[in-house]
């Protein structure tokens, strides 16, 4: 067995307890955003297994690698993999959305501190990162700041005058990756606001762009691995990915956006998700 | 500064964020393209590293400076009261109040300062937005030693603020007595009260003088801490009952006059409020001048409605009380 593909099987592995952590999540909490969480679940094992370290979430410390989950809908997912760095209990996940609880319906960084920024009013999350890159580079910090985006959220005007500026900065540090699941909340991206092509328009506006399987394990390491090349640009990896990646019947259904599960509809997922 | 001299809080900006920046290097400087109205050429040419900006995109400024806080920076974010308010309220709530993040911000030019350009670039509403947005602390200087008090209150404690200004030079209205409290009393006559806010409160210190020789002594209050308002400024209103004017450049809703009033409520106290302000329309063309006293607010006009009101006060709180 290769280094790489020792990490590549334990990043599989911490997906794939992901992927049945925001099941369960959104389960108990009979209600949440399932489709939009599990299509990010391999890209959030990939950054935080290997670029986030869980002693310095909540720290003071800023000379580090920061994650801003700008689609904040997709919680379950970045409480999943918290639990999975041992940032939070897993025992704490069945908490999600209830009245006092730590884990909101979208991340609230005030409650929860190893969230390190508050999101969930969308297309905000590329300007936050944008900040607190350009604000580490005047510090001489080292660290990236990842934010991960949707790309049904390019719909938002500020997105795009968040690309500008940081194309303009040249925020070398900054990684911005889409996942491009293809669906919106009303429907496939494509038929409510078709913004394709994608990278074409990044580079543009000065980013580098490297399009992915944003399934694919080796891709996605191989890709956090490109963005930290010293070039004086920001990198945005374009991840394509399926919208309830994990389950059969939930994968590429615009339905499952935001949908609570039956009971059965939870065994069969979660018999997939074991399934040896 | 000459108490004599009038001083534009713009500019009075300007020198203060030079003083403050000298001793806090967290302190950086954003702005939207109006940099000329914000007056921050000299920081920018002073500390270009701690200077970013952004270009027209408000929304973006206010998200950027969210992460610039969260990198250890206390980002002062500059651009005119309505574009700031009105565009990115929104991401001031989401992006800085919720996450509860340590941004300053300061809304130039506002009320209807912009006169000749209109009720697009005016803001009537300003005060409102951020008041009612939880945890935002509200300033609304009635001059340059009022501003620096603000910025000095703002900058030294953690958390978000915002801090209204005016365009034009304005007189200093503080005169000897000075006060940590968020309001002063600017002058103290026998008979009725008069609240107002911001550098309106020259005007109606003009009007006041004015008044006295006609025999009518007023009581004016300048707030400049709009938000949170302090219990002792019950005790200058009236702790049984009360009955006052608030003057204000600002719509008769949601500003100084609604917060006065929120605050005698949780004090039980009964009151009655005379809201001499921009009567819930937007603003429109004219000189600044002009269009304060089409709305009553300045000159003859802010005289006529004071007078009247306090004969009318004088029945009513023989009444109440």
């Amino acid at each position: 067995m290769t280094l790489d593909s020792r990490i590549t099987a334990r990043t599989v592995e911490f997906a794939r307890q992901m992927r049945v952590d925001i099941l369960q999540q959104i389960f108990e909490a009979g209600s949440g955003h399932p489709g939009g969480s599990m299509s990010c679940a391999d890209l959030l094992a990939c950054v935080f297994t290997t670029r986030i370290d869980p002693t310095a979430l909540a720290e003071e410390r800023l000379d580090r690698n920061h994650f801003i989950m700008s689609k904040g809908h997709a919680a379950p997912a970045l409480y999943a993999a918290l639990a999975g760095i041992g940032a939070i209990e897993r025992s704490e996940l069945s908490q999600l959305r209830q009245l006092g609880s730590r884990l909101q319906g979208h991340p609230d960084r005030t409650r929860l501190p190893a969230v390190e920024m508050s999101t969930g009013s969308l297309g905000q999350g590329l300007s936050v990162g944008a900040g607190l890159s350009w604000q580490m580079r005047r510090q001489g910090l080292s660290g990236a700041v990842y934010v991960l985006i949707g790309d049904g959220e390019l719909d938002e005007g500020q997105v795009w005058e968040a690309i500008a500026l940081s194309g303009v900065l040249r925020l070398d540090h900054l990684v911005a990756i889409v996942d491009a699941n293809g669906i919106q909340n009303d429907g496939r991206v494509e038929e409510i606001l078709d913004l394709r092509p994608y990278p074409q328009k990044f580079q543009a506006f000065g980013w580098r762009v490297k399009e992915i399987d944003g399934q694919d394990h080796g891709e996605i390491l191989a890709a956090l691995e490109w963005a930290e090349a010293e070039q004086p640009q920001p990198s945005m990896i374009l991840a394509h990915t399926t919208k309830g990646s994990g389950v059969s019947f939930m994968e590429d259904q615009p339905a499952w956006h935001s949908h609570s599960l039956t009971d059965a509809q939870l065994s069969t997922a979660l018999a997939e998700l074991t399934a040896p | 500064m000459n108490a004599d001299s009038k001083v534009s809080l713009r500019d009075a900006f300007g020198e203060i964020v030079m003083q403050l920046a000298v001793d806090d290097p967290r302190l950086i400087v954003l702005d939207a393209d109006l940099s000329q109205s914000t007056r921050t050429a000299v920081f920018r040419d002073k500390y270009p590293d701690r200077y970013l900006n952004v270009g027209i995109a408000e929304q973006n400024m206010v998200s950027v400076a969210a992460g610039i806080a969260l990198g250890g920076g206390v980002p002062l974010v500059n651009t005119f009261a309505a574009f700031l308010t009105r565009r990115a309220a929104d991401q001031i709530a989401m992006s800085v109040a919720y996450p509860n993040l340590d941004v300053k911000f300061f809304g130039f030019h506002a009320g209807v300062n912009l006169g000749e350009d209109g009720a697009t670039q005016q803001s009537v509403e300003d005060l409102g937005i951020m008041r009612v947005i939880p945890g935002i602390r509200v300033y609304s200087p009635c001059d340059a030693r009022d501003l620096s008090w603000s910025m000095r209150k703002a900058i030294n404690s953690h958390g978000p603020t915002y801090v209204r200004l005016a365009r034009f030079p304005s007189p200093a209205v503080l005169g000897a007595e000075d006060s940590t409290l968020g309001f002063r009393v600017l002058r103290r006559g026998e008979g009725s009260i008069v609240l107002t806010t911001g550098t309106l409160a020259s005007e109606v210190l003009d009007a006041a003088e004015h008044l006295a020789g006609e025999g009518v002594e007023l009581t004016v209050i300048g707030v400049r801490q709009i938000k949170p308002l302090e219990l002792e400024l019950v005790e200058q209103l009236g702790v049984r009952a009360a009955s006052f004017a608030v003057v204000e450049e600002h719509n008769v809703h949601g500003g100084l006059a609604d917060a006065a009033s929120e605050l005698l409520d949780r004090c039980n106290v009964p009151h009655r409020i005379e809201r001499i302000g921009i009567p819930d329309r937007f603003g429109e063309s004219g000189s600044p001048r002009a269009l304060l006293e089409h709305l009553g607010l300045a000159g003859d006009a802010l005289i006529s409605r004071l007078q009247q009101w306090d004969r009318s006060n004088k029945g009513h709180v023989d009444v109440s009380m």
